[in-house]
């Protein structure tokens, strides 16, 4: 009785700084110091639950460090964090607990520019054993450059045979027949043609090499 | 000096066709307010309200676009007080793509005369615009010119202009000119040296104008060169140069006027107006009161229009993101065409500013270990603005700039 009480005394400071250092760990450094202390809370509270749920931290924490480098308030960077982390989440919903980190930064992408879990669902089930990250960042490209986001899917799905460069070559291709002044529903139509025609065994020529020269566009 | 000829003073200075009709470069709105205040004269009804719509399209080729058509519409009201004017515009212009510009201006002006061959004009004016999805863009700005009479047919005049210019960021322009004028039966002569400043932008410009008025038409003249410039070559920046212009205005009835203009005008850096060369029509009906149009109304409103593709392209930077030799390192290469210092920040950074190294003319680059997926970044020239390169897309931030986002693979 007398040792397990005196192990009991030696033992409690012991544990109380072992807690202390766990609490410790479960600061991001690179926030320490940055924030008020409610949101830094608030938001370390957040990547323990990413944490979790399986979710990367990684981009939580960026995004904080963007907002710091970019002089935003406290109260705007814990909701953009919040954002992120729920986009995050639908897209591991649609891209499977196997997703990886940047599958689902992709997948968060592609949501934030107006695609829908079932369209990131959809796009999974077509490709159950390629990466995701190029054709999902490529549909949030072309949502962006004003293609609806029906046919986007659409687009994306079509080609799900392609390769990573071919999606890359089929993406720069739309935008710059739009920034040439064709509508972003023609652009999408005569280069899904093309990738179609093209896209046939041997041949992997689709668009590649078409540099970043700057041309001329209408207003 | 009577008050009429103070009223035709400030009205030629402008280069004003008449009240409203010819657009000075400091403002469009200013000058139809300040002409608007030396067209008391002529009016017989002090505290004048006119207004008016105009419709008409024009075939124009911007500095560094193709050739396009486009639509416009725009409503014009003013009051002509006896000394002071105030001028509101909007318009709405639709390009060949799609495209559209929504527009709107405010200016007022004051007319003092100080002594019998000596008057001060004070004006000052506002304007915003929107191109497409585009962040808006304007300016504010003030001007006192003090000018001296010779005779009641000629005089000349000092102007200095400055405010606020606003884009990416906002920045102060200086402007500085002087002018002289005279008017010969229904023949009207200026011509003005003036120079503007707005940060790195810097350009002296000459120019000359001749206006024949009758009853029934006016035919304006416009030439100007840009012998001088200092600038970091950006699309809508000044570029040196010569350009010419031609309007003639022919009234159909009493409410109604045809407009046909055609030429070319250069870049205006401070108001973010880009260079181009065009023709145009219009047709303008007059709801109340009784102005003519300004002939060159066309021309102003695409000119506003492009102040947005202006600031669409002003921020060209375009970055490239390849692999380096070594595995998991990339070489992120910025073109710039011209400065002094290039950063990038981005994720991969933890969002601090790291400077790039000048390689070779207008390239700047940086090697850094990047993962593969999708990347948010962001770029600055000369320490300016962090703004979105071309070749990234741009995803409006959580925190009220946009960002780039690309997807390294």
């Amino acid at each position: 009785m007398m040792l397990r009480a005196r192990f009991c005394l030696l033992a409690t400071p012991f544990l109380t700084l072992m807690v202390m250092a766990t609490r410790l760990d479960a600061q991001e450094p690179r926030l320490a110091g940055r924030l008020p202390g409610p949101v830094l809370q608030r938001i370390d509270s957040l990547l323990d639950a990413a944490r979790r749920n399986g979710l990367p931290t990684e981009p939580l924490v960026d995004r904080a460090l963007e907002g710091l480098a970019k002089g935003a308030a406290p109260d705007r960077i814990e909701p953009a964090v919040l954002r992120l982390s729920d986009e995050l989440r639908l897209a591991r919903t649609a891209f499977g607990d196997a997703a990886t980190a940047a599958e689902l930064m992709a997948g968060a992408s592609a949501i934030r520019a107006g695609a829908t879990t079932e369209s990131l669902l959809r796009l999974r089930e077509s490709r159950p054993d390629q990466p995701l990250t190029v054709p999902a960042g490529v549909l949030a490209d072309l949502v962006a450059a004003g293609v609806d986001i029906q046919d986007g899917v659409t687009a994306v799905l079509a080609i799900v045979a392609a390769e990573d460069a071919d999606y890359v070559a089929f993406r720069r291709n739309v935008e710059r027949d739009i920034a040439l002044g064709a509508s972003p529903a023609a652009a999408l139509g005569v280069r899904l043609r093309g990738m179609t025609e093209v896209l046939v065994p041997g041949d992997a020529s689709v668009g590649v090499g078409s540099g970043g020269t700057r041309r001329k566009r209408k207003p | 000096m009577p008050r009429w000829v103070w009223a035709r003073v400030a009205r030629v200075a402008s280069g004003s066709r008449s009240p409203a009709r010819r657009v000075s470069r400091t403002s469009v709105c200013t000058a139809a307010a300040v002409a608007a205040v030396c067209g008391v004269a002529r009016s017989p009804v002090a505290g004048q309200v006119s207004g008016s719509l105009e419709v008409g399209a024009s075939i124009i080729e911007y500095d560094g676009f193709l050739v396009s058509g486009a639509a416009v519409i725009s409503p014009l009201f003013r009051f002509d007080g006896p000394t002071l004017s105030l001028g509101a515009q909007g318009n709405w212009t639709r390009f060949e793509s799609g495209n559209q510009v929504v527009q709107g201006t405010a200016a007022a002006a004051w007319l003092l005369t100080l002594r019998d061959r000596w008057g001060l004009e004070l004006s000052g004016s506002t304007g915003a615009s929107r191109y497409a999805d585009q962040p808006a863009t304007g300016h504010v700005l003030t001007r006192a010119r003090v000018h001296a009479l010779f005779d009641y047919r000629s005089g000349a005049w000092i102007a200095g202009t400055t405010g606020g210019s606003v884009g990416d960021s906002t920045q102060v322009p200086i402007e500085v000119a002087a002018g002289a004028w005279t008017v010969r039966n229904r023949l009207s002569l200026v011509g003005t040296v003036g120079g503007s400043w707005l940060g790195e932008s810097r350009h002296i410009d000459v120019r000359a104008a001749a206006r024949w008025t009758t009853p029934r038409w006016e035919l304006e003249a416009r030439a100007g060169i840009r012998p001088w410039i200092r600038s970091r070559g950006r699309v809508g920046e000044a570029l040196t140069g010569a350009w010419t212009e031609i309007s003639f205005l022919v009234a159909l009835g009493e409410r109604t006027s045809l407009t046909l203009s055609g030429g070319s005008y250069p870049s205006d850096p401070v108001r973010r107006v880009l260079g181009a060369k065009y023709v145009t029509a219009g047709f303008r009906v007059i709801a109340f009161g009784s102005e003519r149009s300004p002939t060159a109304l066309l021309t102003r409103e695409l000119r506003t229009a492009r102040d947005l593709v202006t600031e669409l392209d002003s921020n060209s930077p375009r970055i490239e993101i390849e692999p380096a030799a070594v595995e998991f390192e990339y070489a992120l290469r910025v073109h710039a065409a011209v400065a002094a210092s290039v950063e990038i920040m981005g994720d991969f950074t933890d969002w601090h500013a790291v400077p790039l190294e000048h390689v070779e003319e207008g390239i700047w680059e940086v090697v850094l270990p990047l993962t593969i997926g999708v990347h948010r970044l962001n770029v600055r020239l000369d320490g300016g603005a962090w703004v979105v390169p071309a070749g990234a897309r741009r995803e409006q931030g959580d925190f009220g700039n946009p960002v780039g986002v690309v997807v390294v693979r």
